[in-house]
């Protein structure tokens, strides 16, 4: 195999029902599928057939690092994963998962381009990466473990202290639907049960060590110019742009008079950072004083970075008090992980306890935070008692711990209740019989669920029509940040961003204000496009979510102008693979319509207009969400529109070229895109339009 | 290796032994020392600071990138993950590790064929290449292990500060690297 540029040229194929180990040629997937999530999922399609269930052998655990993973380019160290995914609901579909920290370059480093794990162990076992050695290994002694001891016995038994790993916890091993994948401290494959499929395989884990290399097509000085020019567009995480007082309060960038991190052995005083100052980057967020207002953030110690990413959006705190629960004292947040258990009465040791949980037993914060809703909910309606359910309901008023170390531990270990709750919320509540109450009744407003079975992360209500689109056409909650980041996170004035939008979109109508929808105008069709394509760039290069497509720069002159073009700009110089943003952007196309494809075959139905692509009821209701912790600042009187949301996923169709009536990808389209075969596949199971 | 490499590198470690007899200790004692010329001391060194730094590597990325033409943190000359499991599961307390520019150079003493020499500007101490044989004594000699040894190559790397403008401080996104003036202090600090 010749050495390429940007790519590693090799994906190493791990199987483990009869422990043959192959390597796979890159070149036959690139530059047609760009890599990470575009190879995953084309290798879905080649050799995952619809009826496949997603704990079966048959399944494959697909890890996919991209071209830029290990290079200097600006948050780059990410790995995506693609697999039939246990937590999806109705339908256990496709799905895709993303992480970061540094387990992604250190495969790259190992010289593969990604992992595929399929079959299954008859016992135990874990998989060690060194280089081009790689062994399976028995793992019987580290089954039952937590994460984090697990990976340090694994790290130890590489003999070569800067190996990484990646495990699962105790959930994954009691295949809990919403099971994680750990890395380091906190780096998840979170949503999609990535941690049941590793369990059903009986694979707790994988240890790598790369001493190689990743080459670039380009000139070092080159990519350097380059990206010291992205650097100079990104301010903060989220699209972070203005910092507090001036900017919004939740605005990504933080750095302003008199902040501190303090949770360390000295204070550090970060004070105000000048957005030009690159040596400083890292000290605009802080993850804690966004978060908590002051009850965790005397915790942070300091912010913590994944590989090769300056923007450096992790929280890394260090709570004493942990050693009472027996639980690791040292940890790192982002967003949710750290939030999902605090409400006004709980201390800050339950609120710490509870993230250190989930990663500890690998589960996944974004079922538990339905569940603990649920529960509450189902407790003061009498629907469920303390002693019937085995959970302390009453200690949630004294602080909380006691509840949510009982909670987290019995999902994990599935015991009493927990075995119905680890099935996921939209399966467990219908096993519980209040689906219905969670999906248009008395406990919607609390619950949140949204499509796919996941909890709304962005509420289309509030976010408008465009996120509504982006979460029905998805596989998951779609977790891009371009809309929200626009409107909330960057601290901007809404009539900037406006600007912003009409200059990227075509329409000012393109970008509404949280929680003051206007109807469906086509601009806000070619956003939602624009986040899918871009989403797709995103995980196959990979770039991070939280920072990329640059929509937003902190330069007035610019007019607050980011640069659309940087993906693409990378992905040439690293690989010599001479894109413009338009051919990248077709690639991209190329892949969601393949990823439309998987969906299909998953679905077995080409109308996925009426079955895949729908918002359960409530968000069509004038329902007043009452989470207390919700991603809904403020959602719209009166919910969407059904109608109007109707006309809005047809105009999206219709821009994309699918068809009006089903949703599905044409025949023409399909060629277009150079999937000729693809579109022959899906006319011989019958599932393509006429 | 072939026979003549060896016989020249085998001459060469003979020479030094018979005229100082004294390699095998030789930084210890002070500048000048068992007949050797005094070396100027550096003016500038990179500086690592645990309380700032975010682990996040680029510095090792921006050395291997800038001065192997290829990303490769194992090739790099400033490390921070060879210690990063120690502290992220404790107190993320990162111990990165530059080379200090010692006074007494051990790795310069230790090098038979003089392959490691004082630059001009900056004096740091740096491999000549078109000298270095590879017989790996500097890694074997420095105390702090910051000499990189690539054994495929047979040759070794170290910092030599990129001739006054550090690429892995240019790329630290915390300040948690400094390039700051040399202090005999800094020869001693953890």
């Amino acid at each position: 195999m010749r050495e390429l540029n940007g790519w590693a040229g090799k994906i190493l194929r791990i199987n483990l029902t009869n422990n043959k180990i192959e390597k796979v040629d890159t070149e036959r997937y690139i530059p047609k599928y760009i890599g990470g999530l575009g190879i995953g999922l084309k290798i879905m399609w080649d050799e995952v057939s619809g009826d496949v269930k997603p704990l079966d052998p048959e399944n494959k655990l697909i890890l996919m690092a991209g071209p830029l993973t290990g290079t200097l380019s600006p948050s780059s160290g990410r790995l995506t994963a693609v697999t039939k995914s246990p937590h999806t609901w109705p339908v256990e579909h496709t799905t895709r998962g993303n992480m970061g920290g540094h387990i992604g370059a250190e495969i790259r480093f190992a010289g593969y381009d990604g992992i595929i794990v399929e079959g299954k162990a008859p016992k135990p076992v874990y998989v060690a990466i060194h280089d081009d050695k790689v062994a399976i290994r028995d793992a019987i002694h580290l089954w039952g473990l937590d994460t984090y001891d697990a990976q340090r016995q694994m790290i130890k038994e590489m003999r070569d202290s800067r190996a990484k790993a990646m495990v699962i916890g105790v959930a994954g091993e009691k295949l809990v639907r919403t099971a994680v994948i750990i890395h380091d401290l906190k780096s998840a494959l979170g949503q999609g049960g990535f941690g049941a499929v590793m369990g059903s395989k009986n694979l707790k884990g994988i240890v790598v060590r790369g001493t190689g290399r990743v080459k670039m097509a380009c000139s070092p000085k080159e990519l350097l110019d380059l990206v010291e020019y992205t650097k100079s567009l990104i301010a903060a995480p989220l699209h972070g742009i203005i910092p507090p007082p001036v900017g919004s309060a939740a605005s990504g960038y933080r750095a302003r008079d008199n902040l501190q991190w303090v949770g360390g052995p000295k204070k550090i005083s970060i004070g105000r950072v000048d957005p030009k100052d690159m040596n400083r980057m890292s000290l605009r967020p802080h993850e804690a004083d966004r978060r908590f207002a002051g009850k965790m953030a005397a915790y942070h110690v300091k912010n913590i970075g994944c590989f090769s990413c300056p923007v450096a959006c992790k929280s890394y705190m260090t709570v004493p008090a942990m050693n009472r629960f027996g639980i690791p004292q040292s940890g790192e947040f982002v967003c949710l992980s750290a939030t999902w258990y605090s409400p006004p009465a709980s201390t800050h040791e339950a609120t710490f306890a509870a993230k250190q949980l989930i990663d500890t037993l690998g589960l996944n914060p974004w079922d538990l935070v339905m569940w603990v809703f649920l529960l509450r909910w189902m407790h003061e309606t009498g629907r469920i008692t303390e002693k019937e359910a085995g959970i302390p309901f009453s200690d949630e008023k004294k602080g909380g711990e006691r509840f949510i170390t009982t909670l987290c531990n019995k999902i994990a270990r599935r015991e009493g209740l927990g075995d119905i709750m680890a099935e996921g919320l939209p399966r467990g509540a219908m096993k519980m019989g209040v689906l219905d109450d969670v999906l248009r009744g008395e406990a919607a407003g609390r619950v949140m669920l949204c499509s796919h079975g996941m909890w709304d992360h962005y509420d289309p209500r509030s976010y408008s029509q465009v996120l509504g689109l982006t979460w029905v056409m998805d596989n998951r909650d779609p977790n891009r940040h371009e809309y929200p980041g626009m409107v909330l996170f960057s601290g901007a004035k809404i009539e900037d961003i406006k600007q912003v939008a009409k200059a990227l979109y075509g329409s000012e109508n393109a970008i509404d204000p949280i929680g003051k929808i206007t109807p469906y105008h086509p601009s806000k069709g070619r956003f939602a496009i624009s986040i899918d394509h871009h989403g797709v760039i995103k995980d196959s290069l990979p770039t991070c979510d939280w920072v990329f497509p640059v929509v937003l720069s902190p330069n007035p002159e610019r007019k607050y102008m980011g640069d659309m073009s940087i993906e693409s700009k990378l992905f040439s110089a690293v690989t010599g693979v001479k894109w413009s943003e338009q051919e990248l952007d077709k690639a991209a196309e190329r892949c969601w319509n393949l990823h439309r494809a998987v969906t299909i075959r998953d679905w077995k139905t080409a109308n996925l207009r009426e079955s895949h692509d729908w918002l359960p009821e409530v968000y069509y209701t004038g329902l007043t969400p009452t989470t207390p912790v919700s991603t809904v600042v403020s959602a719209t009187e009166g919910g969407l529109d059904r109608k109007d949301f109707e006309t809005a996923k047809t105009d999206y169709y219709k821009q994309r070229g699918w068809d009006e009536k089903t949703g599905a990808p044409t025949r023409k389209k399909l060629e277009e895109l150079d999937l000729k075969d693809v579109a022959d596949k899906l006319a011989a199971m019958k599932l393509l339009p006429a | 290796m072939n026979r003549r490499c060896f016989l020249r590198q085998s001459m060469i470690g003979i020479g030094v032994v018979a005229v100082g007899g004294s390699v095998v200790f030789p930084y210890n004692g002070p500048s000048g020392a068992f007949g050797y010329p005094a070396i100027p001391n550096a003016t500038m060194v990179v500086m690592h600071n645990s309380a700032l730094c975010i682990g996040c590597r680029r510095c090792e990325v921006a050395c291997s990138t800038m001065r192997e033409g290829a990303s490769q943190p194992s090739r790099a000359r400033v490390f921070i993950d060879r210690r990063y499991q120690e502290s992220i599961w404790t107190d993320g307390q990162f111990t990165g590790e530059t080379c200090r520019q010692c006074e007494e150079a051990p790795c310069l003493r230790a090098c038979p064929a003089e392959a490691i020499k004082v630059d001009e500007k900056t004096k740091a101490r740096y491999v000549d290449l078109k000298v270095c044989n590879g017989l790996g004594n500097c890694q074997r000699a420095c105390p702090f292990n910051m000499v990189n040894y690539f054994e495929d190559e047979r040759k070794a790397r170290k910092c030599d500060l990129c001739g006054g403008a550090p690429e892995c401080v240019k790329q630290c996104p915390a300040t948690a690297l400094r390039y700051v003036k040399w202090d005999p202090r800094y020869d001693d600090l953890d």
